[in-house]
């Protein structure tokens, strides 16, 4: 298992489940270690791949840059790698900033729960 | 002030010319510390101010959207602020039907003119979800560590909206940015 732990926030990955909980609000310059971790991550080419932002209680404007690009857009060129998000209703956050990223990529599933 | 000019961008209103019930200001001096502290005392504030007036208003959506608003333009004033002499403001009103949230800091004078072009582009544009796909995808392409994403998200997903003052005094700017949240618009999910 993978794993990345800084102020706050906690990312672990292991068989295609990729886990990102806590609060994200980190400096930009400070979201290089989880910009490696993402490639790591896509450089193991799984068929599928979830992102569990469930417990992922607060995620600023930087962070929301850096799943966009180097995990969601960096993914979409990996040939059928299907790709899910499972969020969570209990963030306002998350039900307003999520469903946006469907225009993103081609195949994103994203669930609500 | 003399040497002064002012310009103002969307829709500005001053603090003064606002019939609120309450309000609350926070100033931080911070030319000796460090940014990584004034990073962290940021996120303590908006959260505080978040719960705040979670509290006040008995509103659940207000504190998430709230707690963002005041990160973000925190974020960005931290950014921006000149070295040296580096002083933010952030004074929050709270009317009937809104909730106005001000960030004021010292800026170069000559990063303005970027910086109202891309203002200009913000409230110009009629589709911010196109601009925030084209901005993921130039951002990716380019390799750029900018997102330029805070003032974008507020808009697209916050419901708020955005004006600015910008006060030329000499080689310094002093950058207010407003941004104004709708109290009872929102309705529950």
């Amino acid at each position: 298992m993978m794993k990345l732990e800084g102020d706050g926030f906690q990312v672990t990955y292991e068989d295609g489940l990729l886990d990102i909980s806590g609060k994200l609000s980190l400096m930009l310059e400070d979201y290089a270690d989880l910009e490696e971790f993402f490639e790591k991550v896509i450089g193991s080419e799984p068929s599928e791949l979830t992102v569990d932002i469930r417990d992922l209680e607060y995620l600023n404007s930087s962070g929301i840059k850096t799943i966009c690009v180097g995990l969601l857009l960096e993914a979409d060129e990996i040939e059928d790698m299907q790709m899910k998000i499972l969020c969570s209703n209990r963030y306002t956050w998350q039900k307003e900033t999520i469903p946006t990223f469907e225009d993103l990529v081609d195949h994103l599933e994203i669930r609500f729960e | 002030m003399n040497g002064s000019d002012t310009t103002v961008f969307g829709d500005y209103i001053e603090p003064d010319a606002v019939d609120y019930e309450g309000s609350l200001t926070f100033s931080i001096k911070a030319a000796y510390i460090e940014k990584r502290v004034v990073w962290k005392s940021k996120d303590i504030t908006a959260e505080f101010l978040g719960n705040f007036w979670e509290n006040m208003l008995e509103n659940q959506d207000i504190k998430s959207t709230l707690h963002f608003v005041c990160a973000e333009l925190m974020e960005n004033a931290v950014y921006h602020s000149m070295a040296g002499d580096y002083m933010v403001r952030i004074n929050l009103c709270f009317s009937r039907e809104e909730l106005l949230v001000y960030v004021m800091n010292i800026a170069e004078a000559a990063k303005m003119e970027d910086f109202k072009i891309y203002i200009r582009t913000l409230l110009e544009t009629e589709n911010l979800q196109k601009l925030f796909i084209k901005r993921m995808k130039e951002a990716k392409k380019q390799k750029s560590s900018k997102s330029q994403l805070g003032l974008i998200t507020i808009l697209k997903d916050r419901g708020a909206k955005l004006a600015w003052k910008i006060e030329h005094i000499q080689d310094t700017a002093a950058v207010t940015t407003l941004a104004r949240i709708p109290v009872k618009g929102k309705e529950p999910l």
